[in-house]
């Protein structure tokens, strides 16, 4: 049984981003749409690398990752 | 879908990285994961840093840490161990963790880090799925055994096992067309996943296809 995790930089940002965008960076609702692409491809795990900023980045990354992503990609 | 965050361990003491693990378990997410370099030569320092701590002592203390998240490595470079003592490594964090561990594993990229390490770079695709197979292999019997042209061993009581049977999941980092291909016989069976660092679903999913 073989299966698909990707992983990639957590980049959510305030505003959309729009056409031409990179994959998992943009507005909550822009790497939500990714999330649900490959999930319907089969993905069981989404994984995250954390911004290479400060403890609080990294916090606040989570946080959105858990509150805002997590319920927009349900 | 189930979320989980890689740490940059390279800018994190311990204790950060235990609070950034409570703090995703407090949260809800499913998985804390860490990366693995035993030298950070230029190419990796250019990149991350110099700061890496051993992946699996670090798991092994986050798990006294947590209670329900799962603990992967994203990924061990399979190279860089002895498979055995991989195997161990994983089993006792396996054990530690209750059964949550994730065994996240690639081929490595750093030929100056194989280099120094005194490992054969280019050979590092068939050595990493010989290590695959006899880790499996150690794990499946409290005597294993195992012969392939990198590691054998036979006659020898291997324990503790994983708490996860047959083994912890299996996850093979990089892209299925330049990095797992060469691994593709050995996950045949193990319940493998590939997480891939730049993902690309469409070419990663045909890979896939072609490995079944």
């Amino acid at each position: 049984m073989l299966g698909l995790a990707p992983r990639n930089l957590l980049d959510l940002t305030d505003t959309a981003k729009g056409a031409g965008r990179a994959a998992f960076q943009g507005s909550v609702a822009e790497v939500a749409a990714d999330v649900k692409r490959v999930k319907g491809m089969g993905a069981e795990w989404m994984t995250f690398d954390l911004p290479r900023a400060g403890i609080p980045e990294m916090t606040r990354a989570m946080e959105r990752l858990a509150r805002e992503l997590k319920p927009a990609a349900a | 879908m189930k979320y989980g965050v890689v740490l940059p361990i390279w800018q994190l003491t311990v204790a950060e990285a235990e609070s950034l693990a409570l703090h995703a378990e407090e949260l809800g997410l499913d998985g804390v994961f860490v990366p693995d370099h035993i030298l950070a030569k230029p190419a990796t320092t250019q990149h991350y840093g110099g700061h890496w701590p051993d992946p699996f002592s670090l798991l092994a203390f986050l798990a006294g840490r947590t209670r329900r998240i799962s603990l992967g490595a994203s990924v061990i470079v399979l190279p860089y161990r002895n498979a055995l003592v991989a195997a161990k490594s994983a089993a006792t964090v396996d054990q530690a963790s209750g059964g949550r561990f994730i065994f996240g594993v690639g081929v490595g990229w750093d030929e100056a880090e194989f280099v120094d390490l005194r490992l054969p770079f280019k050979e590092r695709g068939r050595l990493s799925d010989d290590y695959i197979r006899a880790i499996k292999a150690a794990f499946a019997a409290d005597i294993p055994q195992y012969s392939g042209k990198y590691v054998s061993f036979a006659g020898a009581t291997f324990s503790p096992r994983p708490v996860q049977r047959p083994h912890p999941p299996i996850w093979v980092g990089g892209s299925p067309r330049q990095r797992v291909r060469p691994l593709g016989a050995a996950l045949r069976g193990a319940g493998g996943c590939v997480a891939s660092a730049r993902p690309r679903p469409r070419r990663d999913r045909e890979g896939l296809r072609d490995l079944a």
